[in-house]
């Protein structure tokens, strides 16, 4: 609805992280409104150690301190190996 | 054959970039050879990756897999590639990059940079390379005919700078 505050966020996984968790995207609702990146991490998550982890907030590379707003997505993903 | 068509051509300033991210296997030498009809100069730089026909811990592979961020991906190529651009004049850039299944000897990647001397197009050529392996959103499983593997990281450059 219009003008109705979103309290949802997007939460995309990648690679290595997608396939340990086994999931690649889902909605979540986020109840604090200081939320970090960390603190989702640590919601999603319970086995897999941060090291090394890439993390995005709306496709911009950020870090684990960084808030969160309603609407945001939120992606973590493992060191790149392209080219 | 079927081909595809580049989506983007960019201009900035004096200098054009093009990139595509591919689906589909290609052919690095039409690629190049359609590209460099309008976009040569005095200095043409190239560079073909292919897959190896070994993993990283040295089995037979039997295919790669190449995963992206779609959108995120895009945007830091672009990006990188404009910000080259602007700090180099009378630059011609092409690169495509191959996501999904991709077998043993296939192009990966191809990149063309054109230029008015050989410094600069073999400059651009290895950074613009390098950028593809470390600070873009892609990441290679590798298949063999036991199971899968995710690629640690990246292979070594095979010389010491």
């Amino acid at each position: 609805m219009k003008g109705e505050k979103s309290n949802k966020i997007k939460v995309v996984l990648l690679s290595s992280i997608a396939q340990d968790l086994g999931w690649n995207e889902k909605i979540l609702t986020i109840e604090d409104s200081e939320m970090t990146v960390f603190s989702v991490w640590n919601l999603i998550n319970s086995k897999l150690p941060q090291d090394n982890i890439i993390v995005s907030i709306n496709q911009e590379i950020t870090d684990m301190k960084a808030i969160i707003n309603p609407d945001d997505e939120v992606a973590f993903m493992p060191m790149f190996t392209g080219g | 054959m079927m081909r595809w068509h580049l989506c983007q051509c960019l201009l900035v300033d004096n200098s054009k970039i093009q990139f595509r991210i591919l689906k589909e296997t290609f052919n690095p030498y039409k690629e190049f050879e359609l590209w460099e009809n309008f976009n040569k100069s005095s200095a043409n730089s190239f560079f073909i990756g292919r897959v190896r026909p070994f993993d990283q811990y040295g089995n037979d592979l039997r295919k790669l897999e190449i995963v992206h961020y779609k959108g995120m991906t895009e945007k830091y190529i672009e990006r990188y590639l404009m910000k080259i651009s602007r700090k180099q004049d009378n630059l011609s850039i092409l690169l495509l990059h191959r996501i999904g299944f991709i077998y043993p000897d296939e192009p990966i990647i191809l990149i063309a940079v054109s230029a008015n001397h050989r410094g600069i197009s073999n400059k651009y050529l290895q950074e613009i390379l390098e950028f593809t392996k470390y600070k873009v959103p892609l990441w290679k499983k590798e298949w063999t005919f036991k199971g899968s593997s995710w690629v640690k990281k990246n292979t070594d450059l095979g010389f010491e700078l």
